[in-house]
């Protein structure tokens, strides 16, 4: 009887052994069920579309589509994989195929149950072919991918780019971005890209050992959806942006219109242009991005720096006045030019030996005049130099210039407005005198802006010395925006009477002043032209442009490198985009078609040469003679 | 007031019916709770397992017709059915077909069977009619080789398949044999020789030896302090004579060789860093050495001074009693013998192949170190059941079994489903319920009164309880992986028939024995 006791006391033992088992297994530790839920519950990223890009008109320029590509789980390829029969369908070579394969098994990470995408860009029709037969290869599966879908060729440096995020970028945003998102690069697609990436949703599901999908976790109960990405609706008229693009084709430069009530850009363009689609395909891309020549992904109107030449000089004007070194009756006397002592600079207003005021002095762009208004803004302080150039450039960033706008636009540049402090360390300190800097009143010299500063003063003009930040993008998923930096009213430092003389200045340049050719009766213009030194070649052409008069609704800012003079380029395509813009059409044909029609490029191919030459790369080509035969 | 004789009869009438419908019941519960398990992991396994279930309950009410025509009938055909086994297994070595590295099955077409099946049922037969014979002398020589043949005959031929889980199964029968008589050393020496055996793969042998000498000391120690019985005095000292000559003979091989029985493998856990090893191996003998001396010597000045003699006698050779001397040398060559298992170990350890190295070293080691080979099985197992928290997931619904991350998960680990599925209530609850159906098993065993229905019900018994435990221990971690199913859990036509089959023999013993009025 003893024994059969034993016998039972060792059966209850073994049965609180498990029960005591279990209980630590599935009640006292998550270790389990937490591992469970790792192993067997996976997660599928939900890539929402990425939000559109329209016009201020509601044009539709830039949506989503598809492209199709073929992956492959490298642990699924069994013994009867039919590579033969397999490259036929999928349009490549056997030896493509093989090449592919060993590539993908050198990834880092290189995981044979993980998928690898085996040939992209599978053409739509030839998606329905394909994944009839795909049953045939279980390891092989096709996969949409999302894909920007440009429906414009222009404005590729306002629309910009996506490409797949790199480390930097998931960095700044560890918590929503992966390896392989697709992330705005460039333009708006950039700096919108927050709005227009929508949200990420999650499908949770059950997977096997294979990491194949066996049905979804807890009916979706911890799905979300994903959000579609919000739409921007751009300040750019497209119809404007196109045609200014026209206008610089075959040309180097850039146009930026601004609608100076509302600080919004209407059209900026940079030429050489880059059409978007160009984007979509990375040897394009990387062309695009390694052209050094002529710079075409080298956004002209935000980034390019200029010397602004004879504009220039209305904001020399206004500064003059405000720090009351000049009124409007002042009058200084041009000797054909700027002479002191050794030092002379050449003046071409045809207003000589009788003082001219400020008035005919910008609608005769005399030099003189603002050469010596500048070195009395230096010298207001005749102790301290430097005291005087602080006051002057502090005008100076009031307007915008030397300084950053702070806008929405994903690339910009401050320009250059010297100060004090770079005088002293170019000279040495207080060792400097207005006289050496006096190029700058004219816009040369050490100052520099970008075309879309030059579009950004003609607004305080306009405005009689306020401004709004100017901004690309006015509505988000059609409500307007209510960022307060472009919707709050700025101020420069120039009280607003000082404007007056100015305009009329300006006015008077299309009455009877330099850019007198461009005059129209459809509607009032004030402008000036410049021409803008360049220590690398040829002068640039320069214009900045309000109309109407009156009211004005439209500002230009016109640069075209190496365009000889104002007159002859700038000025006429700032006029006429003023002209399409305001009446919507264009009566002045013949100098239209002389825009367009206008090719620099043997200018620049001439520069070019003579850099190389400069530098001792320049190598003579060989013209092989058809005539002579070997 | 109930005189002897009536309460027989009451007895009788009670069980008259013979046939014990609450095992059945238990049973065929069992059986249906397995089957919803089968069909939880994959339907189309589940509606098989019914069939054979059919199938199993038709052939079983042939055999119980067959049964009720000759009363001894398992008794006459026994000696028949053991050689028919045996001549099964030495077959399937050569007809067999190979799985998993184990020639265990034969193939004929649509049905295939195990020929171990069969010889469980046989030997347990066949030796519960060797032992029933009237002439039998339990734990005689003879009976005692005679017994082990009977069962080493077809373990030796199962080894070769290889199938080293059935061959545990095979030693139900020795606890079977234990409950008719037989000595418990038969069980405890192999059991506690298995420990050690695996232990001393992971720990010094050494450290391990002079552990347990040390215990000897000191249990002998205990004895001589508490009793004054002069018998049990004698043997205890001979015990501590026998462990002085013993960890003399320790500490000089430790000196002299150092490394044996250490542990070089890298993977298994030291437990105690090698430099101080040795410092403790000298310390601790000279300690049990210097114990068991004063020990031993106050024992003889005990005896001496009860004998009225003189102490220092002590010391004369002719002073030992035969008792204490035989105790001694026993004590001594079981110590030798000991050592021997665990410095052999690790060399048989490094031998074995490596996936049978990894199952024993996984559950020292924890799944995670061996996560992708042997501990892969066991992780997910763990995480299947683990997951099940006090409700479990639901029926149908377990996670990881969809994922089918658990292998053989409808015949070894078909416990994850039930863990996972039914978590901690439904499973303790099964658990339970399984033990008290063993534990039935064993009750109407040892109501037997004849020793053949006595000793095979027993061993049905034990043959559960060792299924259950190793299986369901296997798949928590408690026990090396070996291929055991779980009685009427694990999918399997022929393993369902075998196991019903036994039962319902022993149902039908049961019933005859009943009957019988003697």
């Amino acid at each position: 009887m003893k024994k059969v006791y034993v016998i039972n006391a060792v059966v209850l033992m073994i049965i609180g052994l498990f029960v005591w088992r279990l209980y630590y297994l599935q009640l006292s530790t998550d270790r389990y069920k937490l591992n469970a839920i790792n192993t067997s519950v996976k997660q599928e990223v939900l890539f929402p579309n990425r939000g559109d890009i329209l016009d201020r008109k509601g044009k539709l320029l830039v949506s989503n589509t598809y492209s199709y590509e073929l992956e492959v789980v490298p642990a699924m390829i069994n013994a009867d994989f039919d590579t033969v029969s397999f490259c036929k369908l999928a349009g490549i070579e056997v030896v493509e195929f093989k090449e592919r394969m060993e590539q993908i098994k050198q990834e880092k990470f290189f995981r044979a149950l993980s998928p690898y995408p085996l040939v992209k860009n599978v053409s739509r029709e030839n998606y329905a072919r394909i994944q009839e037969q795909l049953y045939l290869y279980p390891s092989i599966s096709i996969v949409k991918r999302p894909e920007r879908q440009y429906l414009v060729h222009s404005a590729g440096n306002i629309l910009g780019y996506i490409n797949e995020a790199n480390e930097a970028y998931i960095k700044s945003d560890s918590d929503y971005y992966q390896p392989g998102d697709l992330v705005g690069i460039a333009g708006v697609e950039k700096s919108y890209e927050k709005v227009l990436r929508g949200v990420k949703g999650v499908r949770n599901y059950i997977a096997d050992r294979m990491m194949k999908s066996v049905g979804s976790y807890k009916d979706g109960e911890f799905d979300k959806p994903a959000k579609t990405g919000q739409s921007i609706t751009l300040t750019i008229d497209y119809e404007l942006q196109h045609y200014a693009e026209k206008l610089l084709q075959n040309k180097r430069g850039a146009i930026v219109a601004i609608d100076p009530k509302t600080g919004e850009i209407l059209a900026m363009a940079s030429a050489p242009t880059v059409d978007p689609n160009r984007f979509l395909n990375s040897t394009d891309r990387t062309a695009l991005l390694r052209d050094t020549i002529t710079m075409a992904n080298f956004d002209r109107a935000t980034q390019g720096t200029y010397p602004p030449g004879s504009i220039f000089k209305l904001v020399t004007g206004l500064a003059a006045q405000q720090m009351g070194v000049i009124t409007d009756s002042t009058t200084y006397v041009c000797r054909h030019g700027f002479q002191y002592g050794r030092l002379r600079i050449a003046c071409h207003c045809g207003q000589y030996y009788r003082p001219i005021d400020l008035k005919l002095a910008i609608a005769k762009s005399c030099n003189n005049y603002f050469s010596e208004a500048y070195r009395d803004m230096i010298a207001k302080y005749p102790e301290d130099y430097a005291k005087g150039m602080e006051e002057w450039r502090a005008i100076m960033n009031s307007m915008g210039l030397g300084v950053y706008l702070n806008n929405d636009l994903a690339v910009g540049s401050s320009g250059l407005i010297p100060s004090a402090k770079m005088y002293d360390n170019r000279y040495g300190e207080g060792n400097w005198t207005p006289y050496q800097m006096i190029f700058n009143g004219m816009g040369q010299g050490d100052i520099s802006l970008t075309p879309l500063q030059m579009a950004n003063f003609m607004s305080i003009i306009a405005n009689h010395g306020s401004f709004y930040t100017p901004h690309i993008v006015k509505e988000i998923d059609g409500q307007p925006i209510n960022d307060p930096r472009f919707t709050e009213l700025k101020k420069s430092m120039i009280q607003p009477k000082y404007f007056l003389p100015v305009i009329e200045g300006m006015r008077d340049a299309f009455i009877n002043g330099t850019a007198r050719q461009y005059r129209t009766t459809a509607f009032t213009q004030a402008g000036k032209t410049g021409t803008a030194e360049n220590p690398h070649g040829q002068d640039h052409s320069v214009f900045s442009l309000m109309a109407p008069v009156e009211d004005p609704q439209i500002v230009v800012a016109v640069i075209v490198e190496n365009g000889y003079w104002g007159a002859r380029w700038a000025a006429p395509m700032a006029s006429l985009i003023a002209e399409k813009y305001i009446t919507d059409t264009i009566e002045r044909t013949a100098i239209e078609k002389r825009m367009m029609t206008g090719d620099l490029t043997s200018e620049y191919e001439k520069q070019w040469i003579t850099y190389l030459k400069r530098k001792g790369w320049y190598v003579e080509p060989e013209i092989k003679d058809s005539a002579k035969s070997e | 007031m109930l005189n002897p004789k009536s309460r027989t009869v009451l007895n009788q009438s009670r069980s008259k019916k013979g046939i014990d419908w609450l095992l059945i019941v238990m049973c065929l519960m069992l059986i249906g709770f397995g089957i919803m398990n089968v069909y939880s992991v994959d339907p189309e396994k589940g509606i098989r397992q019914l069939i054979y279930l059919g199938v199993a309950i038709v052939l079983i009410l042939v055999l119980i017709s067959f049964a009720s025509g000759s009363p001894n009938l398992f008794e006459l055909y026994s000696p028949l059915l053991y050689v028919l086994s045996l001549l099964l297994l030495v077959g399937v070595l050569f007809f067999g077909k190979e799985i998993n590295g184990a020639k265990a099955w034969y193939n004929l077409g649509p049905v295939s069977f195990q020929p171990v099946e069969v010889a469980k049922i046989a030997t347990g037969l066949f030796l519960a009619n060797f032992i029933s014979l009237p002439s039998i002398e339990i734990n005689s020589r003879k009976t005692v080789i005679t017994a082990f043949t009977i069962i080493a005959l077809p373990v030796m031929l199962i080894l070769m398949q290889p199938d080293l889980g059935s061959v545990i199964i095979f030693s139900a029968f020795i606890i079977a044999l234990y409950r008719e008589g037989f000595s418990i050393w038969f069980i405890f020496i192999p059991v506690l020789g298995g420990a050690l055996f695996v232990f001393s793969i992971t720990h010094p042998a050494y450290y391990l030896l002079t552990g347990i000498g040390l215990i000897t000391v000191f249990a002998a120690l205990l004895v001589i302090a508490f009793t004054y019985k002069r018998e049990l005095l004698r043997t205890a000292m001979g015990v501590q004579w026998g462990m002085i000559i013993y960890l003399l003979l320790l500490i000089g091989f430790m000196y002299f060789f150092p490394e044996w029985g250490s542990v070089e493998d890298k993977n298994s856990k030291q437990f105690v860093p090698q430099e101080l090893l040795s410092f403790d191996v000298y310390f601790y003998s000279a300690a049990g050495i210097l114990v068991a001396l004063i020990s031993a010597l106050s024992v003889s000045y005990f005896i001496l001074k009860d004998n009225n003699d003189s102490p220092y006698k002590i010391f004369s050779p002719e002073f030992g009693s035969n008792r204490s001397m035989e105790t001694g040398l026993l004590t001594f060559v079981v110590f030798v013998l000991v050592s021997i298992v665990s410095f052999s170990s690790s060399a048989i350890y490094a031998k074995l192949p490596q996936h049978q190295q990894e199952r024993i070293m996984v559950l020292f080691e924890g799944e995670k170190k061996y996560r992708d080979t042997s501990g892969y099985n066991l992780l997910y197992s763990k995480t299947a059941i683990g997951s099940g928290d006090l409700t479990g997931k639901g029926y149908l619904q377990g996670t990881v079994k969809i994922g089918k991350f658990v292998p053989e998960q409808s015949t070894d680990y078909i416990f994850c489903t039930v863990g996972e599925e039914w978590g901690f209530l439904g499973s303790s609850l099964l658990v339970i319920f399984y033990g008290l159906f063993i534990m039935r098993i064993y009750y109407l065993a040892e109501l037997q009164r004849e020793r053949f229905s006595r000793f095979f019900g027993y061993s049905v018994a034990t043959i559960f309880l060792l299924h259950f435990f190793i299986n369901i221990a296997m798949v928590m971690g408690l026990f090396p992986t070996v291929g055991i199913p779980l009685p009427f859990f694990s999918y399997g036509g022929s393993s369902l028939l075998a196991f019903i089959t036994l039962i319902a023999v022993f149902l039908i013993l049961n019933y005859q024995d009943k009957q019988r009025l003697i």
